[in-house]
């Protein structure tokens, strides 16, 4: 029994190296533009992930995934513009610990809150940070936006998409990986848990105040991490990016699947895709394309493509 | 009978709450000793749940003192009294409901794995071996209460006399030394209730648990529990063995009331 378990452990190692594999395919296979879109697809993937893990597991409605985005962007931009000898993992690692922190100064006192009320305030945070980024013209540039630079070792950057889009490529397949370890753990249980019921959660022993900030911590990493990302890829910085993301990422997770681990993935792939398709058409009037979308999979499939891809496999196992 | 404890399980002193004026609780106190199967009975709105969620933290009692195996956990938070050793179920059940079977019980095992954040995201050897061991524990109960077959269905799915065993199990797996159940019975047949008397026997005879239970079966009450205390109107009126209470004129009248004042209106 034990062998069986170690077996198992290994392979799905194995997969997860599979995945690093597949990075290497797509340059060989896709454009530069598609190469961009992906890239792109995994960033707003990432960030989704931490509104899903707020959402979908704890019950924590935040609004504030656009803010904390944001923040990440442009603190890794300015510290790799101020200190341009620090290599750009330094920068990220950096960055994600300044989110951190910040989502723990923000979360500690929303947290009191719950349902609309910390929407509302995650919502003015969010705003804030807008506010903030215009109004610290000297740092930011304000209304006319900065320069972002790209990611660099040493003096040796890596501008090209090929380049960017294995390290974002790589840095999801990491997220994902932990997301998923995570969602099986003791820890994911009890988010999942107190997502089902605070009362009993709490009273079978899981510190609900504890959980949610550990929680609420996760969820503005990964928009930080997301968030100096999306620098690297744009090139520059406009707090109007972060501004007008607003509702993408619920977009994303109603598409894709609220409270499963692919299902920011399969949503963000989604939403990025809209527009290459409808593109031509409805280039003036996308928002009523994701309005419509929205409202067809609340109303039809509530738990997105990933419930649907479930009800078929049921059915594809009946039929045989 | 013959040798008294010196630290009973769980004591409560003058415990009192009010809600907006009302007086759920005024001033109640019992004493539960180790491996007793001890009821709490009243009338609708006696303050029976009140007096449950006090104990497990929910509520606040206002005055009053509670004590756990000696510790006073009168100000203490639901998560950290359970830490202790109390478990509980709900009147209404409380199941984390889009969850597994198998899930809810490995919920409860929270306070017993220890593992980090950090070795969680990597996930390494002794995060699983922890699991591994959680599950053990988990798969026991699950046997103990013949819910074994239902392990990897969504509780939601589940009827709701299953339910109740999850919810039973899932305060179980907690490993508690006193389990609090609110009207384990309730909504529950004569053969359902049968089996689950034999269970609560076992939980005390077995596992060796002391019981607190709020019931309305008055059979099964009568039958299982070794002392009852009875509540009407947020107070104690009676308290006692089974055969004393019943014979009590006061809890005759707490629960049909007064002759005369049938005749009078």
């Amino acid at each position: 029994m034990y062998r069986e378990r170690e077996r198992r452990v290994w392979t799905g190692k194995l997969w997860w190296l599979a995945g690093v594999a597949v990075a290497f395919v797509f340059p060989l296979i896709l454009s530069q533009y598609y190469l961009f879109v992906l890239a792109n697809i995994i960033i707003m993937a990432i960030v989704a992930q931490g509104l899903n893990t707020m959402i979908g597991w704890g019950a924590v409605f935040s609004f504030g995934q656009p803010g904390f985005m944001a923040f990440g962007a442009y603190f890794g931009a300015i510290l790799a513009r101020e200190l341009p000898f620090l290599p750009f993992p330094i920068v990220i690692i950096l960055t994600a610990i300044a989110s951190a922190l910040l989502g723990l100064l923000i979360g500690y006192p929303c947290l009191r809150l719950r349902g609309f009320f910390l929407a509302m305030a995650t919502f003015g945070f969010s705003s804030s940070i807008f506010v903030l980024i215009n109004f610290l013209r000297s740092l930011t540039g304000g209304n006319e936006g900065m320069y972002a630079p790209p990611p660099a070792i040493g003096g040796i950057s890596f501008a090209n998409t090929t380049n960017i889009f294995f390290i974002v490529f790589l840095i999801g397949l990491l997220i994902q990986f932990g997301v998923s370890n995570i969602n099986r753990s003791r820890t994911g249980r009890a988010w999942r848990a107190i997502r089902d019921g605070e009362i009993p959660a709490a009273s079978m022993g899981i510190n609900i105040a504890k959980e949610k900030i550990k929680l609420f911590i996760l969820g503005s990493v990964l928009a930080g991490v997301g968030g100096v990302l999306y620098s690297y890829l744009i090139g520059y910085l406009q707090s109007d990016f972060f501004s007008i993301m607003g509702l993408s990422f619920f977009l994303i997770l109603v598409s894709g699947g609220i409270g499963t681990v692919w299902g920011p993935i399969i949503g963000s792939f989604i939403f990025m895709m809209i527009p290459q398709v409808f593109g031509g058409m409805f280039s003036q009037s996308m928002n009523l394309v994701y309005g419509v979308i929205l409202i067809g999979f609340v109303s039809l499939a509530p738990g997105g493509v990933y419930q649907i891809l479930g009800k078929l496999q049921s059915v594809v196992r009946r039929g045989v | 009978m013959d040798m008294q404890p010196t630290v009973p399980a769980l004591q409560l002193s003058g415990v009192a709450i009010s809600f907006g004026g009302i007086k759920a609780l005024d001033g109640i106190s019992l004493d539960v000793n180790p491996k007793e199967i001890y009821a709490i009975i009243g009338p609708n709105g006696a303050g029976k749940t009140t007096a449950f969620n006090i104990i497990g933290g929910v509520y606040q009692a206002k005055a009053g003192r509670i004590f756990f195996n000696g510790a006073d956990i009168t100000r203490l938070q639901p998560h950290a009294i359970a830490r202790l050793g109390m478990g509980r179920t709900f009147q209404n059940l409380e199941l984390f409901s889009r969850m597994t079977v198998k899930e809810n019980l490995m919920a409860a095992k929270h306070i017993h794995t220890r593992t980090r954040f950090w070795s969680e995201i990597v996930g390494t050897r002794g995060v699983r071996s922890e699991e591994e061991q959680a599950a053990e524990d988990v798969q026991n109960i699950m046997s103990f209460l013949d819910i074994e077959k239902y392990a990897d269905a969504s509780v939601e799915d589940l009827g709701f006399p299953v339910q109740k065993r999850i919810e039973l199990g899932r305060a179980l797996a907690l490993r508690p030394s006193l389990i609090l159940l609110d009207e384990p019975a309730a909504g529950l047949n004569f053969v359902e209730t049968r089996d689950l008397s034999e269970t609560i026997m076992a939980i005390r005879n077995d596992l060796g648990l002391t019981v607190l239970l709020i019931e309305h079966d008055m059979s099964m009450v009568m039958s299982i529990s070794d002392r009852i205390t009875v509540l009407d109107h947020g107070e104690v009126i009676a308290c006692g063995a089974p055969e004393e209470v019943q014979a009590n004129p006061k809890v005759i009248e707490a629960y049909l009331g007064k002759r005369r004042s049938y005749a009078e209106t």
